[in-house]
């Protein structure tokens, strides 16, 4: 079976930034499609790269970062809660990692979305707009694309989705995944990553002959370059935006070595633990390294927590109360608080905004498969790095987990505040047409 | 054809090489013995009656469970089902008898229990209907005359029992989410784990149902109970501040102590059929492998 789109570097060592913006910016300004539409704007980012862990299916707010212990036996579920490092603030004991952890990110109580369907709340949660979510108007961009157009200023991808595929669900695609109106100029780069750290690039599989025997041998990738150089110039025009960006990685072989995660040692590889999701947490960290403005880590590319031929997503309407020990917390437990150590300790996290979060909760009231189904009218998310307080909770939901008892954190504020961080003001927000009207969460600074 | 690993030799570690220091090895730190090196992540390991094999769970794609078997004398790992094309886990084995059974993932978010008669070649399947349904943690009787599993209600989950047809289930356990049920070796009691008092918490009652007493007041979910061949102790899950530990404990709930205390994840301990060994599933280094503890 031909390999094309999957490689693994024999290089060995740390890619440095320098080298990365210096192999873009030899790249060709003709197939800059999101240089063409910048806009000019002053630095004043104070978040170089922002990651984005989405946890698609929604995961229990319940049984994770706002239980309930006290409530009856019906909400609280079986799980106990554990101490964290912020003072009176319990997880479950699911968490461990990230209860040893809570001092070094802030954590939102009372996010609120607008539909109670993965498709459309997905939506709404990663491009804030309500109407894109009910499809009632104009499909507006993701965060990622709207910091990507802003703030792309090479051929090399502004905008990564580490994952299996394109967020949907059994039913369709999530609309939100991408550039929306903007067109696939902004659709993010797909990068997949196995538990193996392998990554694999779908749109190398376009390029003709590109296999990893190739793209290892010097030679011969000067050659098969050089075919696919004049192949280009006569196809070029057929090449959507992902063709290209593919076409500037495989000449820029520094830039390469950001998706190469035999780069990093053992014990690194470790700590993030060897899951898809774990590795792909690391490649994050790598595109963050390189200066990639915006990465999202998709959890799955399916909601479904238990389906065939689906990769066991947060929908737990069945199963919740084993997937959620049994995999998928200890998986989002050592992923983040590794992610954590590690953009701490490599002096990252100032300038990197971690953002974990799915499209809603839960429902407080276990369902009749020993479960819980969808709950919009309140979730969490949590936030570090960036100027982030540490240790912050911010807003509480009531006592039984239904309702925010605070003033409610939407999708749009949340890409407001992204958008902030990433230089992307009010008034450039209204310049781009995104966004308006929506305030950043100021209580988190 | 099915998908086979050779493991030429079983790799003897002692538990103070897991870590780069800090952690005091125990009496049982010498006795580890890794069964398998994939390293993937792996659930519900059971041994044969024989003790020749193990049989569990993996996530072998990042879309399926399946169920694997581990020969133990050569190392050798199939697929348990090579046919199989959707998830299959939680695999149940009596102590006599040519039975077995195991949870199928059959459409969106909807699974069946399947019972299955290898002597007769013959397949039962417990269905919770259409839409949205599970079962599951099957556990037979030492004797193989009834299947205990955990069902969902409007109310909870309850601890059921059927025959090995799948048919004539009876209720036994319905207060709270009752969940992992486990015979003792002379099919007397279950001990089982249930939240009616709070977290998961263990419990044992008379195998119909009657006479059900806790058997452990402690903070931290306590899961997954797995009888001694002689009756005498059960072997568990004890989340122990967030840190997932293997612990053992009479039958009567007294002389409880942490047996695997590991900064990283064990769980799933299953006898072997000797008394003397634990299996479980120890995550090392991130990488999730089953091994063997000598119990003394």
């Amino acid at each position: 079976m031909l390999e094309i789109g999957s490689f693994k570097a024999q290089l060995h060592g740390r890619i440095s930034r320098r080298a990365f913006l210096a192999a873009s910016a030899s790249l060709p300004l003709s197939f800059a499609a999101s240089s063409r539409t910048s806009v000019a704007a002053p630095d004043r980012r104070k978040a170089r790269s922002i990651i984005l862990l989405w946890l698609w299916g929604g995961p229990s707010q319940l049984d994770t970062f706002d239980p309930k212990p006290n409530a009856p036996a019906n909400i609280r579920g079986p799980f106990s809660t554990i101490p964290t490092r912020t003072t009176g603030i319990r997880f479950t004991e699911l968490f461990p990692r990230m209860a040893a952890r809570s001092n070094r990110f802030a954590l939102i109580r009372t996010m609120k979305n607008f539909h109670g369907g993965h498709l459309e709340a997905g939506t709404t949660g990663l491009t804030g707009s309500i109407e894109s979510g009910l499809g009632t108007g104009p499909l507006a961009p993701n965060f990622g694309s709207i910091v990507a157009k802003y703030r792309g200023n090479s051929d090399l991808p502004s905008f990564f989705s580490v994952g299996r595929g394109t967020p949907r669900d059994i039913v369709g695609l999530m609309k939100g995944f991408g550039g929306g109106t903007w067109g696939k100029t902004y659709d993010p780069f797909p990068v997949a990553c196995a538990a193996s750290g392998e990554v694999d690039i779908p749109a190398l599989k376009l390029l003709d002959g590109m296999t990893p025997a190739v793209l290892a041998n010097r030679r011969t990738l000067l050659q098969r370059l050089d075919r696919l150089r004049q192949n280009r110039e006569a196809h070029m025009d057929k090449w959507d935006a992902n063709q290209h960006r593919a076409y500037a990685l495989l000449t820029a072989p520094e830039a390469r070595k950001a998706l190469d995660l035999s780069q990093e040692s053992p014990a690194t590889r470790d700590a993030y633990g060897h899951t898809a999701f774990g590795q792909s947490c690391l490649l994050a960290r790598r595109l963050a390294e390189a200066e990639v403005p915006y990465i999202q880590v998709n959890w799955s590319q399916y909601v479904e927590a238990m389906t065939p031929n689906c990769d066991f997503g947060w929908d737990t309407h069945i199963f919740n109360f084993d997937l959620l020990p049994n995999r998928h917390a200890p998986i989002l437990d050592r992923a983040f608080s590794a992610l954590l150590d590690d953009l701490q300790q490599r002096g990252l996290l100032d300038s990197t905004l971690v953002l974990a979060m799915g499209e809603f909760g839960r429902t407080p009231r276990i369902n009749g498969s020993a479960s819980r189904d969808h709950w919009p009218r309140n979730y969490f998310s949590i936030w570090a790095g960036c100027g982030v307080r540490p240790g912050l909770v911010l807003g509480e939901s009531d006592p039984s987990g239904d309702d925010p008892t605070t003033e409610p954190i939407t999708p749009a504020m949340v890409g407001a505040t992204i958008c902030e961080l990433a230089g992307i003001d009010t008034q450039a927000r209204a310049e781009l047409g995104v966004l308006t009207g929506a305030r950043a969460i100021h209580e988190l600074f | 054809m099915p998908r086979i690993i050779t493991l030429m030799t079983f790799v003897c570690l002692a538990k103070t090489s897991f870590l780069p220091g800090g952690e005091p090895a125990g009496p049982a730190a010498a006795k580890l013995v890794r069964l398998t090196a994939d390293g993937q992540v792996k659930a519900d390991p059971v041994f044969t009656p024989n003790g020749e094999e193990v049989l569990y769970t993996v996530f072998e794609t990042p879309s399926q469970m399946s169920l694997m078997r581990l020969r133990i004398a050569d190392g050798q790992v199939e697929r348990l089902h090579p046919e199989a094309t959707t998830s299959e886990f939680e695999i149940a084995i009596p102590r006599h008898g040519n039975r077995y059974a195991f949870v199928r993932s059959r459409a969106n978010l909807n699974v069946i229990l399947i019972l299955r008669d290898r002597g007769l070649n013959r397949d039962s399947v417990v269905d919770p209907g259409a839409g949205f349904t599970s079962l599951g943690h099957p556990a037979w009787a030492p004797d193989g005359s009834r299947l205990a599993y955990a069902k969902p209600t409007a109310n909870g989950q309850e601890i059921v029992t059927v025959d090995p047809e799948g048919k004539n289930p009876k209720t036994l356990a319905a207060e709270g989410l009752n969940a992992w049920p486990a015979y003792s070796p002379d099919g007397r009691l279950i001990a089982f784990s249930s939240s009616r008092d709070g977290d998961f918490d263990l419990y044992r009652m008379n195998a119909d149902g009657s006479n059900v007493q806790r058997l452990l007041r402690r903070p931290g979910m306590d899961a997954r109970p797995a009888w001694s061949p002689d009756g005498r102790r059960l072997a568990f899950l004890a989340n122990q501040e967030g840190n997932y530990n293997i612990a053992i404990m009479d039958a009567d709930g007294s002389n409880f102590r942490i047996v695997v205390d590991h900064p990283e994840r064990d769980d799933y301990p299953a006898w072997h059929p000797n008394g003397k060994k634990l299996v479980f599933v120890g995550e090392r280094h991130g990488k999730f492998d089953l091994y063997l503890l000598d119990v003394p």
